[in-house]
């Protein structure tokens, strides 16, 4: 049972336990795409955790309300190869989507990733994301990544969309409400 | 109606210093785990974790670190563990912050961990990420956290996991 008044130091925003509500879990299998819709506006921030296994290096995407308009999304990153550490960033009219992780993901072994969505029901911003993502699969290359996004738009998110670039995945992604 | 969830397992604190400390038993019944550790070491060490007492080469990780000078990236294939600072040391007097999400913990996959690291000793320290590998689909049972190089925990550090 969640014991109400511990603080998780660790959390974003320091939750209290009580504080966090599983909305969906899906567990796609063999999909380039899935959407969690109807999202609830009765939270304050939301939290993606997935685990997935993916048929091709590729990368990661993110949309809100269908939304495929270049003009409406912007990231910057800071990835580590194993050998390398990079910064970089795309302005808005490069893609229709935020990547989630900008460095190819690898098959086999799960890819894994945390994103957070502050104020995501908020009609008078707009919408930020922070995501934390990793893969490795026991070779000199795996990818460890912390990016921002961020959706120029004000409207309230209702719907997130997780896309690959190509080939699909499976696995488990799970849609978190933060009160 | 959503279900919550973000529940404490179990905690420990230490009353004396200890080389290492392990959760076991860990119920299968929550998607991820998350661990948090706050700690001081009776030397500069680095921290690594094993599951489920495997002690054989199955482990790999990728990091990114900053040392309040540079940005660098390391590797590390099959090992026996997962080390998940790289970049810097634990402080003897200053406590680090050390979280470690594990995904589908109880699924048949293998075991991908992210683990960040906030560790700041007042002109030296540390920020990084890692990203570490367990090459089995065996449930996680076991997690156990220690210092590589043989020195303690010292009194009053405190690891707790969580159930997601």
């Amino acid at each position: 049972m969640p014991i109400s008044g511990v603080i998780a130091s660790s959390i974003s925003g320091h939750l209290q336990t009580g504080n966090f509500f599983l909305i969906q879990q899906l567990s796609p299998s063999a999909v380039s795409t899935v959407t969690f819709s109807g999202i609830p506006a009765t939270y304050k921030s939301l939290q993606v955790r997935f685990n997935l296994v993916t048929t091709s290096a590729t990368f990661g995407e993110i949309q809100f309300n269908s939304d495929t308009s270049t003009a409406n999304y912007a990231m910057h990153y800071l990835s580590g190869s194993g050998s390398t550490a990079t910064a970089g960033g795309t302005a808005s009219g490069t893609n229709g989507y935020i990547k989630m992780f900008q460095n190819a993901s690898v098959t086999t072994y799960p890819s894994v990733g945390i994103i957070d969505v502050i104020d995501y029901a908020n009609a008078n911003k707009n919408k930020t994301v922070k995501t934390l993502v990793g893969a490795n699969n026991n070779t000199s290359t795996g990818s460890i990544e912390i990016n921002s996004g961020v959706w120029l738009s004000t409207s309230a998110i209702t719907s997130l969309t997780l896309l690959v670039g190509a080939g699909t995945y499976t696995g488990t992604i799970s849609l978190y409400g933060l009160s | 109606m959503a279900t919550a969830t973000y529940t404490p397992i179990a905690t420990q604190t230490l009353g004396s210093a200890a080389a290492s400390i392990t959760f076991s038993s860990i119920p299968g019944t929550y998607t991820d785990l998350r661990l948090v550790l706050t700690c001081t070491t009776s030397a500069q060490d680095e921290i690594a974790i094993q599951f489920n007492a495997d002690t054989a080469t199955h482990y790999s990780a990728t990091s990114l670190g900053g040392t309040g000078v540079t940005a660098v990236s390391s590797n590390a294939t099959t090992q026996s563990n997962i080390e998940i600072n790289f970049t810097g040391a634990t402080n003897t007097t200053g406590p680090a912050l050390f979280t470690v999400d594990a995904f589908s913990y109880a699924g048949g996959t293998n075991k991908t961990v992210v683990a960040s690291v906030a560790n700041d000793g007042n002109g030296s320290g540390s920020v990084e990420l890692t990203v570490g590998l367990w090459r089995s689909t065996s449930a996680i049972t076991s997690i156990k956290v220690f210092l590589v190089n043989a020195n303690n925990f010292n009194t009053g550090t405190i690891a707790t996991i969580w159930g997601i």
